[in-house]
Parts: C-alpha cells; structure tokens; sequence
C-alpha cells in the first residue's frame, strides 16, 4: 500500500495502479476514450489530461503509475481548458452528424430516421411507436405536413429526399387498419387536471401526452367537432374527415374528455371562463388556434360573392357551403388558397388563383400547387386585385375585379422580392371571390372579466397572439400556458404539435417540480449547418434509386367530389421507399464517449475548426460498418484486435493529420483475416465502428433488453439481446452489471450468427413436399398429415441432439416413456467422456482459468474460449498449442507443439488442458485424458475443459438416450438434426431453420435459442437459460402440433411446464466428487474409436455461409 | 621520391560539390604518371562551404588542403605540389606538420577555434580503413576497458565526464547506462545507436558515420560491457547510403578483427551489431518509437514506463544514445573524464558539434567546446553573415527548437542557457538567418514539417499542430485575426504539455520563440497585412519603378506568366492580378527598377 493526494485528498493506493484506477477507486470521474480495461495503457486521446507535481506538463491519468507521495490534481480551470481543447480539436475533424439532419430539420424533433428504419424492417406498429413519442397524430400529420423534414434530406444529394411524410402515413394507415393499434400504457392516475383550451391539433397533443402521464384532461372545444384546422380547414380530399376522427379517437384512450360546442367565454351566457378553468385545474393549455380571417378591405368587399378563405372552408365542411356562381377567383397564394380554389373546383367552378408574386414565390406546399395545376385551376401570377365592382343592375353583387399587374423589385424582409405597382390595370368578370391572405387569433373574448386570470388579461402580441416563453409556453400569468397557432399565428399543424407536447412535458415537471425543466446542454455533431452545404462529391457512391411515387386517384375521378387524392402506399413501395434512407444519423449516439464528454465538457461551438479528414463510409463488410469520418484515432479496435483477439487486421496507415485507422492498404475488411468476432465494435468510443444487419437497418433506438445465454456452441456465453416486437436489433455483450464470464466477448455466430433467423428465407411456417416440391401448409393439414403417418407407420421414431434445450429433452423422455415413440440420439453425438458429466473432473469453471500456470489447447477450439484463454495467458498462464490450425491467434503461442508428447514446457498440476469434442477423434480424445491424469489433480485451475459445437451436450449427457442409426420403413422426426438416411421411411424435419434441398417429407418449425425459454447445461455445467426475447410462439406451436397428433397429453401442451420440470431438474443435479483414481479406473476401461463428433445440422450451415459472406480473402 | 599522401574528402556533401570528378581526375593523373602517391578517400572535415576538397601530404612539405577545387585544376595543384611549389590560390589550410600546426590559409582560423573530439577523425583517416582508426588510437579505449576495467568502473567513468546525450535532450549519459546497467541484471540486453537523423538541415551524425564509423561502433561496445548487453543495433535512415556502406564496412572489419562477435579481444564479452534501416519517419529519432520500427511495427512512441531500460526491445533492458554521444566515449575512456570535465561549462561537459547552415559564410560541419557563446560561433567559426548582410535570428534545435534573436547572440552554447532562451540545443543544427528571412514563415516551415511527420497518436499533435499550421498560413496570407496569435499560444501551451513523445512537446517551439522575440512581425502581416521581409507571397506586389526602368526586356523574357507587358526601351508594367509573384523578375532586373512591396 502506498499513500497518494488526490485533489488535496490522501488516499490508499496499491503499488502498479494507475492515477485513473486510483481516481475510479475514489470516486473522481477522469474522462477517458483511448483507454480500455482489457488494454494496456496507450495514452493517445488526453483527455484524461492530469497533473502531477512536480511534472512539467500533463500526464495522461490512464498511463501513469501512482507513487508513494505523488500529488495528484484531476480537475482545475487549466485542467479542463486541455480536456475541452482535447476534445474540441477531436470535433472539429469529426465529420460527422450525432443527429439525422431530417430530424433536426422537423418543428417537432420526430425521430424520423428511427421509424423509416422500421418500416424498413416491416415493423410497423413500432414506426408508429416512435413517432408517437413526439407526434401523436401521424395519420393527419402523414396527410397534411409541408414536411420540414425533406428539405434536408441527404439523399436529395443522391437523387431525391426520402418521402418521410407518406412513409409516416404509411405506418400510420397500417397501424389503424390492423387488427389492433399501437396505444402506450397510461400511468398511474396523478389526481391533477388540466384544461385544454381548443381541439385542434395542439391541445390535442397536449392533452394525449398528459393524459398518457396519468393526467385527468378536459379539452374545450367550442365547434360541434374535434381536430380544430385539420377539420375546418383542411379539405376533404386531402384529409378525409373519417380518418381524423379515428386519429382522436384513439387519442383519447388513454382517458383525455373533449367538450365539443363548448365556447369558453366568448358567448354570453356560458358560465365557463378562463378565470373558472385556472382555479378548478391545476393547468390550463390555451391553444384557440388563428382562426379569424384577416379581410382585404378594397372598394366594393362588402359586395354579395366576397368571401373570407376560412369561413368559406368550413362552412363547406359544416354542410352548408355558399353558392359561388360559375367563375371563382381566390386571392393569395398559401395553402389556404390553393385549399379554397380546389374546394371550389369540386363544386364546379371555374377558378383562377390571383397572386401578387409569381409562383415561386408562393407559401403553399409545391405539390399542392402541382395538383391544383393538374385539376384544371388557372394562376395569375404577379396581379394584384384593386377594385370589388358591381353592375348598375345588380349594385350589391360582385361582377368583375379590376386587378393591377405588378412587378417584382427589391427583396423584402422576409427574403422574397417585393411586389410592385405598374399602373396597369386589367377588368375580369368574377361571380365571387374568396380572398385567403392571412388569420390571426380570435382573441375579442379574453378582454370578458371571466376570462382574465388574477384580474390580468392574458399576454397578447400585436399580432393577437399569446406571448409565452417560447421553452415552456409558460405564460407568466397563474397556471396558464399557450401555444400552437395562437402563440405563432398561422403556421403548420407539424409546429402547433411541436407546442402542445412541449406545453404537456413542462406542465408536467412544474407541476411535480414546482419549476420548469431545463434541458441540459447536448453536443450536436454535424456535418453541415444546412443541405446545400454540403459536397454531391461526398455522395458519389450510392445509385440512383427514385424516389417513390405515391398512387393518386385520376382526375377525371376526383374532381368532382372530395374522396381523397392520395392513395397511399403499398407495402412494397413503402419498404423500398425506407431502405433508401441513408442513415445519417449515428446509431450511437445515445452511448458515444465523445458525445457524451463534449456535452460535459460544454463544447458549443468549435472554434478550433479548419480542414476535415473527409472518406467514404466502408459498408463492403456484412456485419461492420467503418466510418472513419468518426474515428478519433484512439487505435482500441487495433490493439484489442492484435493484443486480445489474434486477427491483427487493423492499424494505422499514413501519418500526421491524415493518419488513419484501416486495415493494410486501406483495404476492405472483408479482404483481411477479420473473424467478425466484432470486438472492435464493442470497444469503439464513437461510432466509428457499429453493427450491421445484412437485410435489416439498424437504427440507433434500443429496444427491450433481455440477458440470456447463447447457444451457438457449447460454451454459452452470456449475451444482451435488444430486441422490438419479435425481431432483434442487435445482440451484443453485456454491460459491465450483467457481464458473464465472457466478458465482452462474443463470436461472430453469437454476435451475428442469429441474423439467419431474420432473413427473407427464414421459413416459420409448416411445409409439405408433395410432387417433388414444397408447399406451405396449415397447422390444421399438418395435425392431418402427421395423424394418417402415425397411423401408417408401425415405427415410429425421434432422433434428437445436444442441441435440444433441457425443455425439449424433457418432451422426448416422455415421448419415450409414454412409448408413443421411440427416441434415439445418432451415435456420433456421444462419447466415453459423458459418463463424466457429473463428476467434479467435467466440472472445471471457467472462471479457473485465470488462475491456471499452463493453459493446453489441443486442436481448434470455439472462438470465445480461446480468447479466454488468451485472456489469462495475459494474466500470466503459459499457453501452449497442440496441432492447431493455421491462425494468426497462433503468434501468441508460448509454444506450438506438434502432439501432446512433445511439448517442451514444464507442466505443473495448474495445467488446463482445453478441446472441442468436434474436431477430435474419440482417440485423440482420449489420450488427452490420460495425459491430464499425468499432469493435472483435477483440483482448482488443474484438468480438462470440454468444448463443443453443441449448446447443451451435457444436458443431453444427463439423460441416457440410446445411440442410434435410422431405422428403416419408420415415421421419423428429426429433431434439429440433419437426415441420416432417408429410406423408406416419412421424414419430418422439425428444426428452427428450413433448407429446401433436402431429403424430408414434412417440415415443422421450431424455436431457435433466441425464440424460446428454456434450460441448458453448457461444456462445463454451467447452467444457460434462454428467456425469448423474440415473444415467439413457435415452441408453443410445436407443443401443439404433439398434443393435437397425441404425441403428448394435452396437459403436457404448456411451455412452462417443461420449463419448470427443467429448472427443478437442474435444481436437484448432484456433482459427484470423484477421487483421481477413478478417473484412471474409468479410463481403463474405455475402447476409444478413431471416428470424428460430427455437427449434424443445417442452420450451422447456413450460419457459415453467413460467416462466409465476411470472408472474401482468396477471391 | 617520396611519397605523396591525397586525401580528397569524399562524404556526402563532397560528392555532391563533384568529388569523385577531382578523384578520378587525380587517380588518372597518377596513373598516367606512374606517380608514387597514395590516394585515399576520406570524409567530411567540416568545410562543407569549400567542397570540394583535396588534401596533400608530403615528408618536409606542410600538409596543404585546397578547396573549391575543378576537375581541370587537380593535374596542376599535384604537380606543383610535388615539385615542391605549390600553388598559392584555393588553399584552405596549410599545417606544417601533424604535432605543430602552424595556419595560414582563409581556414586557419576557424579550425583553430573548434576543438575536435567527435570530429577527431573525421575527413583525416579514410572511413573504410580499420587500419586508419586503429593507427589513430582506434580500440585503446576498447581494449583498456576490457583489461583494466569493470562495468561498474566504465559506468563511473561516463558519470564522471558528466556527459550528456548529444540527440537533443541531454540526458547524463552516464545516469542512462547505470539505470540500464541495474535493470534486470542477468537477462539479455540491447545497446542500440540512434541514427535516425531527421531534423531539417542537420547532417552532424550523418558526416560521423560516413567519415568515422569505428568511433561509434567503439562507443556502442564500451557501453554494451557497460551495461551488460550482447546485441546491438545501428538505426540508421535509409537516406544514408553513404553512411550504410561504411557501417557495414566497419562491422565486417570488426568481425574479422575479433572487435565484434564472440570474445572479443580475447575477454569474455561477446557482442553483435545489426543494422537497421530506417524507413524515414521523424519521430523514429524518438526512443520508444525507434524500439517499434526494429520490432517491425508502425514507428509510434509508446507511453512511459516502462521506459526502455526497463523493458525496452523485445521486452528486454536496452539502452540508446545518439551517434555523437557515442563517438565521445572512445575519448573519455582514453583521457579519463577529468580531461573531459575541463571542457564546457558547470552542467554541460565537453564539446558539441553543429551543422551551421543558412545565410553564413562557411557552412559546414563544426565542434566547439561548450560555454562559447554564439557570436564566437556565428561571427568566428563560421565567417559570420553571408553577403555581410544583418543578423536577424539563428533557429537552434531544428523543428523541436526556436530562434534566437540579435539580442541574444551573447547566448552561450550549453543545454541550459539555450533551454532559456526557449530554443532548445537539440542535436546540433543551427540555421542563420538574415533579414530576408520572415520568421513567421519560418515557423510556418517547421510546423510543416512537424505536423507531416507527427505519428497521428496524439490529439493535440495530430490535430493541434494542423490548426496552429492553417492558423500560420492564414496570417502569411493576410487572413489573420489578431486573436489568432491568442489561440496559437494556446494551442501551443497545450500541445506541448499534452503529448507523449519529444516530437509533439517541442513542436509549438518555433512558434512559441518567433512569438516571444518577433511579436511585432506576426502582428504586422495581421493588421498592416505586411511581410517586412517579403517572403509572404500573398502579402507582397512587385511593381516596376518607372524611373529606373529601361525597358530592356529581361522582366518579360523570365515571368513565366507573361504578366509584363511594354515596349522596348519604354518603361515595362506588371499586371498585378496575374502576377504569380515569383520574383523572377525581381531577381533578372539589373536596374533595381522592379521593388518589391
């Protein structure tokens, strides 16, 4: 023990710790990002910059050993001016973007990247999941919005923006439709209340989210119906009003009450003002809209036939539209009038837009004007209307418009070039007009005494609109907030949503907070601050795929009624139109280091900014996407790769600023020896190096998290599933609260092995060949199928493997014993070592070997195993190979012996000895043990550790099975297992994968380890247990298919009674401790055979090949 | 007759003045003339300046060394020579005998000023001949310790002379070799020569290697039986091929003179010595990276501890030092580390060489003692300002190091003052430079440099030395802020505290220096958008001064842009907005008629 100051602070100390391990033991954050447990100090990334006295300097706190008496200083102003100019110089050759630009681009902060991945992945009810985190109205906003979004798309740069819009409608429609919508749960009720003012789409939202918070919300509306602008001015043919109402009323699920033709205060006799609403809720949300149309006062407006755009919208949905006379004209050139103009055209009309600027100018959406063109309605840009005339006749009614022709000139303040007077003037005959230029709040009824609050009006604009901070929508006066279009004037349904849910989280903290929440500071990487800044150049790589073009009614067919235009998209043009998304933003950036330090360490803005290592992103490998446009050159993936995994495939090439990390020749990694154990993903700070799926994209949103076991080979690491509704996302290590012995470690087919269950060939379904082909059949043809071959066949037999879960053995015992079936496993699938299985000499934990002197690794062994070994080599073991296979894992060999009789070093009874029963013969096998019973006491880190190919050999070996061939003229099932012999026989084939080359009659699916909750017994005796994380009801759909064809009692037909049996027989198993000279008694009574354990089973092959995608070195 | 002795220095620069013209021209004249002489090729004294150089030594007749010499003059200068009369032009050195060096010539002075032990052989004896080291006390030094002397006693010695490492740091190289000497005492160790010479304008080790190979390689076995090592390695820039070839020469006499090898001299220590060619990366120079690129890794300095001593190559105890420091040890072994102490100053022992270059008169290759100030350098050793145009600055310590300016030239040469200066000694190249010189493009250069050469592991070198270069090439091109000088400093401060190697911590130094002694001229290319010395191409116009103009056409022949236009024998006019200010013009003006502003 030594002593140390830190921070003026004495602590204990051991010798050989770092400042970082000591600072970590004190509870004193030091920020790191080059550093890693597994590794040795590097020292490349400073930010974990300290000072030591009597140093000149910084001295990196992960690569520094403590002395007695060292001062240590961690945190000072020129401390963290070093980290922050660290990390900012980091930055500011970071080329890349934490947040998708569609999403920063969005009022609302939709996390659009997320749910077009969803879709994408034909997960649809999650993509309306996630958009209903900040947008509770998907299926109006997919119809409505001016989709901010798009504008910023970076596929624009490619070819053309995603059609993020309609994809959300997409989901939406497809949410509705199904057989049940996505509705989140309600939290406790909270026994508060609050008022809405106004149904639109703003208090709306905001009553959603209180409601779902377990708030009691009342909404106020004073028209006959809900959904305020998306009702009343919205036409028809673009929202269908029978959509709108199924979109609020799945709103109000959670408990939110409207009050329809319920004015607050602006009738007279209404008791309700806003002065009862602010005492009798706990919060009030005002969201009145700008519904009040500002008029054009020319001569001649009070002219019969001179209409106001919005009263003239919702008269027409109210069912009483007016009469306006064969030729229309509208005035102003926003949505709503083009709204008004293709209204009118439905009724008959012949209407002609007038507009002061040309159509470039115009506000509306481009493809609203688009359709308006195409329905016949005629523009006259840059005219102005002067004069309403009427005839000496008719001195009341509208009969034509002087309308001056204008110019442009000069831009304005808002950007556009100001219109001009030219003195010339044109006279057109019109029987109405319907002038659309603006709204403004209605806001006359706030000035009632009933309606103020505290004696206090509420505080209004000169624009009419409420004045609330613009963070909370707090008005500063009593418990009253204000948004949407009130607090904007007139702007879009997207923006007055984007109110209401931050109206709702902020009524929500100040009413349990008693003050408003305030966001925490968040770095944002970007690439760019807007599209056009930045390079085509950088896009180059991916072709050109258009954009998808939604189907539309003809216009022969719609205009004269007011069906909707736009008929959505089909599911394949909606996956398609999501896979073309180029998924800008980081699938990290919730866990990125860099990220993380930068928003700690308040880096705003970089001013340390200058030139940018730019590359292209390296997509060629299947499984790992390398950008290193985001690498911080910390080399963890280089050393881990070279010092713990043995691959060795990447390193720096090039020097100063442009050094780079890449494998050799800034290769692919598909051209290196790269296993895709995927360490290096698991050790990346940033996103530099991150997941991929080989059909599905990967989004940076987490799903469920389960912890279960994996069941790719014998070894059964523990693994972290993430997983959405019955699909995995990614299957990665666990973090350091729930690690298993493995560590971070996890090999490809753990790590990526799983994909073939999500993969278009993935068959769930049951299948009969019939002709020579197959075809899939109903669980009702197959109970039919199975009944007559049980029936046909005198034998009837199961061959089952030690791929089983402990479940399934249970099932096939009692199959056995109730003697519907006999049950066998094929001989190849055992040896003399499982009489061993509950003796202490196969009950070697893993754990142990850290502690051994000597670790020997007969052959070729699963992956992880081996690097666990190399990991206690690390720690001081002796490694030594016999006979391995060409590897670059072999450089880390102590020594490489030929066989287990010439090794050199020096063994001592802490000698493990290490095998995959796969790749030996029964002899070999054998005369490792008789060599270990030389060397080892099979105490503590001495003797033999099994591995296999199998999840659960030593769960099959606590059951005596018989060995078997197939037998001939039989029934037979094979149980995840491939055919031995097809014969005479009926083959069924039931297994979680489905190859159609081969020799069976039947298929039935059953679940793979991510698919089912069940028991196993690994190599060693540790017990692995699988939890399915995927919700899959295929062992259910197994058990019924046995208990409908009596193979198994129908009481029998419950999972969890298999899994209980499991866990009670696991429970109850004994381990025998053997003494030594039992071992050698044994063996002496053993005759190995020379033949090879085999793996008899297709998915591995199919996994293979996935492996073999990876692998393209040699071709 | 007697016989004659020709020596013509053949070292790298010499080669590259045309010495192996004059060689082959005297080697033809002799055989030609049946002429009892001996011709031998040796390397560089020093005199880079008069290159190339011949040297004639004859019983009764001083030694004569001529330089700046033609292929044409050599018949001439052996034939006046051996009759006795030789020829008075070109003589750099006259020495009438070996004991008794009696000077004339326009060198004489400025050897005499130079005390040589690094550079005691070099451009005497002939590099590939053993004999020649040997017949100069080469291996006394070698064969004294192996009979007389312990480790123990060998590392007292060096402790004693209070050495200190010539790469640049000047680490007592005594301390080095007792650390080494201690670490795991038993297992195997390595003795490793640090060649790998990068600075810009620096060729100190460079010349020892290619002009007295044997010194070294003495020095590397010294320190090897010193601290208990039996292997070796020469890490050597690939660049030298001149300074290879005679290595391995060496080591192969060595070999075969039982100097290398199993039981050498008959004792019981044993040594081998490998070469390792380095691939050219700058901060190889630095130890731990150096220890990499044997390994055959990527060149990238490693975090210490460990520090070499204790597990350095392959994981066993090794020692570096640098070809200079080496060279020493034969001397101090010889003349005891009394002797050495008499030279230098309280902390720094001894000589050092430099490599003067830049604007001075006698650029070359020299070894004072320490504690002589600069001037004594500048102004005496090397014949001071070159056109006797004004001092401005001398940049020591090449990209690691600073400037120093007029004010301080009362400087004197030892680690200490120059590290105050903010300069460092570094390892010996000294760049003069004169008013033309703008020293904001001069730190520009080295950061350049630095900044490519950086191994990319660090972020503040990696990255913060590519901001303070663009921030640099943004003031010389009249961009500048004036809080840019505010974020140099800042950045440079932490750079320097903040990086692992040698490489990163000194990199902001030319800057830092530059900053402290010629603030003034930074701010002026920032607010007067101003190069004083108009360098800064972006900050400068040329223009033709119609008065002085005689319209003789020169200007328009060389502008490789065709910008000049005007008549003959009329005034001439460059077009400014294509002018791409070569200074072609400036240059073929014979009338001072085009300035430069």
């Amino acid at each position: 023990m030594i002593v140390v100051k830190i921070n003026g602070k004495t602590v204990q100390a051991k010798q050989g710790q770092t400042i970082l391990d000591v600072a970590n033991d004190n509870n004193i954050e030091v920020p790191t990002l080059c550093h890693d447990v597994e590794l040795n100090p590097y020292g490349s990334c400073w930010v974990c910059a300290v000072k030591v006295e009597g140093i000149k300097g910084f001295v990196t706190a992960c690569g520094t050993q403590v002395y007695n008496n060292m001062e240590i200083i961690t945190d000072s102003p020129e401390i963290f001016r070093a980290r922050q100019m660290a990390l900012e110089l980091l930055l500011s050759d970071h080329y890349a973007d934490c947040e998708a630009p569609c999403k920063l681009a969005c009022p609302d902060q939709v996390d659009i990247q997320a749910y077009v991945a969803a879709i994408a992945n034909k997960d649809y009810h999650q993509a309306v999941k996630i958009i209903k985190d900040t947008l509770p109205m998907p299926l109006s906003i997919g119809r409505v919005c001016p989709a901010f979004c798009e504008d910023e798309c970076r596929r624009t740069l490619v070819d053309e923006p995603i059609a993020i819009c309609k994809l959300k409608r997409f989901a939406a429609d497809f949410d509705i439709q199904d057989f049940w919508s996505w509705v989140p749960d309600r939290a406790e009720a909270n026994n508060r209340k609050v008022a809405i003012v106004g149904a639109g789409p703003s208090g709306l939202t905001c009553g959603y989210y209180l409601s779902n918070l377990g708030y009691e919300v009342d909404v106020f509306e004073s028209s006959p119906k809900p959904g305020g602008w998306l009702r009343y001015g919205i036409p028809e043919y673009r929202l269908p009003k029978e959509i709108l109402d199924k979109e609020i009323d799945l709103m109000c699920t959670n408990g939110m009450k409207i009050h329809c033709n319920n004015p607050i205060g602006n009738i007279e006799d209404s008791a309700l003002g806003i002065a009862k609403l602010s005492r009798d809720y706990d919060a009030v949300y005002m969201a009145i809209g700008a519904q009040k149309a500002v008029d054009m006062p020319l001569p001649g407006s009070d002219l019969t036939g001179c209409y106001l755009g919005v009263d003239y919208l919702k008269q027409v949905v109210l069912g009483n539209p007016p009469k306006l006379g064969k030729k229309v004209a509208i005035i102003g050139g926003g949505n709503t009038a083009i709204d008004c103009a293709r209204t009118a055209k439905r009724f008959g009309a012949d209407v002609t837009v007038i507009y002061r600027r040309t159509r470039e100018e115009m506000p509306a959406d481009e493809f609203e004007i688009d359709a308006a063109y195409e329905e016949g309605i005629l523009f006259y840009p840059l005219m102005n209307p002067v004069e309403y005339i009427a005839t000496a006749d008719e001195p009341n009614k509208l009969h034509e418009i002087r309308i001056e022709k204008m110019i442009l000139g000069e831009p304005d303040i808002s950007g556009r070039r100001r219109p001009m007077p030219t003195n010339l003037f044109v006279t057109e005959q019109f029987d109405s007009v319907i002038a659309a230029i603006s709204q403004i709040p209605e806001v006359r009824f706030l000035a009632e005494e009933k309606n103020q609050v505290e004696q206090n009006i509420l505080p209004l604009s000169k624009w009419s609109t409420i004045e609330v901070d613009e963070n909370t929508m707090y008005s500063g006066l009593a418990n009253i907030f204000g948004g949407g279009d009130f607090r904007r004037g007139p702007a879009t349904a997207i923006e007055a949503i984007a109110d209401g849910r931050i109206a709702a989280e902020q009524i929500d903290y100040w009413l349990k907070h008693g003050k408003f929440e305030k966001k925490a500071f968040r770095f944002d990487s970007k690439k760019a601050k807007k599209l056009a800044d930045v390079s085509k150049k950088e896009y180059e790589e991916y072709s050109v795929i258009d954009r998808a073009k939604m189907p539309e009614m003809p216009i022969k067919e719609r205009i004269d009624n007011f069906k909707e235009v736009e008929l959505g998209f089909t599911e394949e043009q909606a996956i398609n139109e999501a896979k073309r998304c180029l998924e800008c933003g980081c699938q990290v950036n919730e866990t990125c280091a860099l990220r993380e330090y930068a928003s700690d360490y308040l880096i705003e803005h970089i001013i340390l900014s200058g030139d940018q290592n730019r590359h292209p992103i390296d997509d060629s490998h299947p499984f790992i996407r390398r950008d290193n446009n985001k690498c911080i050159n910390c080399g963890r993936c280089i050393r881990i790769c070279s010092e713990v995994q043995g691959a060795g495939v990447l390193g720096y090439i090039y020097r100063g600023f442009t050094t780079l990390v890449a494998p050799e020749y800034n290769e692919s990694l598909t051209q290196t020896s790269c296993e895709s154990c995927g360490k290096c993903i698991a050790v990346c700070p940033t996103g530099a190096l991150t997941e991929k799926h080989t059909e599905r994209k990967i989004s940076h949103l987490t799903g469920d998290i389960t912890y279960q076991n994996c069941a790719s080979c014998g070894l059964g690491c523990k693994i972290k599933v993430d997983s959405s509704n019955q699909t995995i996302r990614v299957i990665s290590h666990p973090d350091v609260e729930h690690e298993g012995f493995n560590g971070r470690n996890i090999c490809f087919y753990g790590r990526y092995g799983w994909q073939i269950y999500y993969q278009e060939d993935r068959i769930c379904k049951p299948m009969q060949k019939r002709d020579g082909k197959w075809h899939e059949i109903s669980l009702k043809e197959v109970k039919e199928i199975l009944t007559q071959q049980l029936m046909l066949h005198k034998n009837k037999h199961f061959y089952i493997t030690p791929e089983l879960t402990i479940d399934e053995l249970l099932i096939a015992k009692t199959i056995e014993a109730t003697k519907k079936a006999t049950v066998s496993t094929l001989y190849n699938y055992q040896d003399f070592t499982d009489k061993l299985i509950n003796t202490n000499f196969r009950d070697l934990n893993i754990y142990r070997l850290n502690q051994a002197h000597s670790i020997i690794i007969i052959g070729e062994i699963t992956h992880t195993l081996r690097t666990l070994c190399r990991t206690a080599q690390r720690q001081g073991a002796k490694l030594i190979l016999v006979n391995p296979r060409q590897s670059n894992f072999n450089q880390f060999a102590d020594e490489i012996s030929e066989s287990l009789a010439s090794i050199k070093s020096d063994l001592t009874t802490k000698t493990i000895f290490v095998y995959n029963r796969n790749c030996l013969t029964e002899k070999e096998i054998y005369e490792i043990w008789k060599k270990a019973t030389e060397v080892c006491d099979f105490e503590g880190p001495s003797g033999i550790i099994v591995n296999s190919y199998w999840d659960n050999q030593s769960g099959l070996a606590l059951f005596d099975f018989k060995q078997g061939l197939a037998q001939k003229d039989s029934l037979n099932f094979y149980w995840n297992t491939d055919i031995d012999e097809a014969g005479e026989s009926y083959n069924v084939c039931l297994s979680s994968y489905f190859d159609f080359n081969n020799a069976y009659d039947l298929y039935i699916p059953t679940p793979s380890y991510l698919e089912t909750e069940g028991y196993a017994l690994t190599d060693e005796g540790r017990i692995s247990q699988f939890n399915n994380p995927t919700k899959s009801s295929l062992f259910y759909f197994l058990l019924n298919i046995f208990y409908e064809t009596n193979i198994i009692h129908p009481s029998q037909a419950e999972p969890s009674l298999w899994n209980n049996k499991a866990e009670v027989l696991l429970k109850n198993r004994i381990v025998e401790d053997k003494p030594k000279h039992w071992l050698i008694d044994y063996l002496d009574t053993v005759i190995p055979s020379d033949k090879r354990q085999d793996t008899r089973d297709v998915r591995k092959k199919k996994i293979k090949e996935l492996f073999g995608k990876a692998k393209k070195k040699g071709n | 007759m007697k016989e004659c002795l020709i020596k013509v220095g053949m070292a790298s620069c010499g080669r590259a003045a045309g010495a192996e013209e004059i060689y082959k021209s005297a080697e033809e004249y002799i055989k030609q003339n049946n002429l009892n002489c001996r011709l031998i090729k040796t390397a560089c004294i020093g005199m880079c300046f008069a290159e190339p150089l011949m040297e004639l030594i004859m019983p009764n007749m001083p030694d004569i060394t001529y330089g700046r010499i033609t292929e044409e003059e050599v018949p001439k200068i052996i034939q006046n020579y051996l009759n006795q009369n030789p020829q008075e032009e070109k003589i750099l050195l006259t020495k009438k005998s070996t004991s008794e060096t009696t000077l004339q010539g326009e060198e004489n002075e400025g050897i005499k000023k130079q005390t040589r032990i690094v550079l005691r052989n070099c451009g005497i004896i002939d590099p590939e001949s053993i004999e020649d080291y040997i017949n100069r006390q080469g291996y006394a030094a070698l064969q004294k310790v192996l009979k007389e002397m312990s480790p123990e006693k060998v590392v007292t010695e060096i402790l004693n002379s209070r050495l200190r490492g010539r790469g640049g740091a000047g680490f007592p190289t005594g301390l080095k070799w007792e650390i080494a000497a201690n670490s795991r005492v038993g297992e195997k160790k390595y003795m490793i020569c640090n060649a790998d010479e990068g600075d810009p304008g620096a060729f100190m080790d460079r010349s020892v290697l290619e002009g007295d190979p044997h010194s070294v390689i003495e020095g590397m076995l010294i320190g090897a039986y010193a601290i208990g090592a039996d292997e070796g390695y020469i890490y050597v820039r690939a660049e030298y091929p001149l300074a290879i070839k005679h290595l391995h020469k060496a080591i192969k006499d060595a070999y075969e003179n039982n100097i290398l090898g199993k039981n050498i001299l008959k004792s019981s220590f044993s040594f081998d010595l490998h070469i390792k060619e380095g691939a050219g990366a700058f901060v190889c120079g630095e130890e731990t990276a150096l220890i990499a690129s044997i390994e055959g890794k990527r060149g990238m300095p490693n975090i210490r501890p460990p520090y070499p001593a204790q597990s350095g190559l392959f994981g066993q105890p090794t020692n570096i030092n640098n070809v200079e420091t080496f060279a020493n040890i034969a001397w101090i072994i010889l003349n005891g580390a009394e002797e050495f102490n008499k030279m230098g100053t309280e902390k720094s022992k001894g000589t050092k060489v430099f490599a003067l270059a830049g604007k001075i008169k006698k650029s070359g290759l020299i070894e004072v003692p320490m504690g002589v100030p600069l001037h004594h350098v500048i102004y005496e050793i090397g014949g001071g300002m070159k056109d006797d145009s004004p001092f401005k600055a001398v940049q020591l310590g090449g990209p690691s190091g600073g400037c120093i300016p007029a004010s301080m030239l009362n400087t004197i040469v030892d680690y200490d003052s120059i590290s105050q200066t903010g300069a460092i000694m570094g390892s010996g190249g000294m760049v003069v430079m004169d008013e033309n010189t703008c020293v904001v493009d001069v730190a520009k250069f080295f950061l350049t440099f630095t900044q490519n050469e950086s191994c990319g592991k660090c972020t503040f070198c990696r990255i913060g030395t590519r901001r303070m270069l663009e921030i640099l090439t943004r003031i010389t091109e009249g961009k500048g802020k004036i809080e840019d000088i505010h974020t140099l400093e800042n950045l440079a401060e932490n750079i320097s505290k903040a990086s692992l190697c040698g490489l990163g911590q000194t990199a902001p130094n030319p800057v830092l220096t530059t900053l402290k002694y010629f603030r003034e001229e930074y701010e002026e290319h920032i607010i007067d958008h101003k190069c004083r010395a108009g360098v800064c191409n972006k900050l400068i116009n040329y223009s033709v001064v119609a008065d002085k103009c005689v319209g003789c056409t020169a200007c328009t022949r060389v502008c490789p842009v065709g910008c000049i236009s005007g008549e003959l024998k009329k005034p001439h006019f460059i077009h400014q907005n294509q002018c791409i200010k070569c200074g072609a013009c400036f240059n073929a003006c014979k009338f001072q008629a085009i300035v430069k502003k």
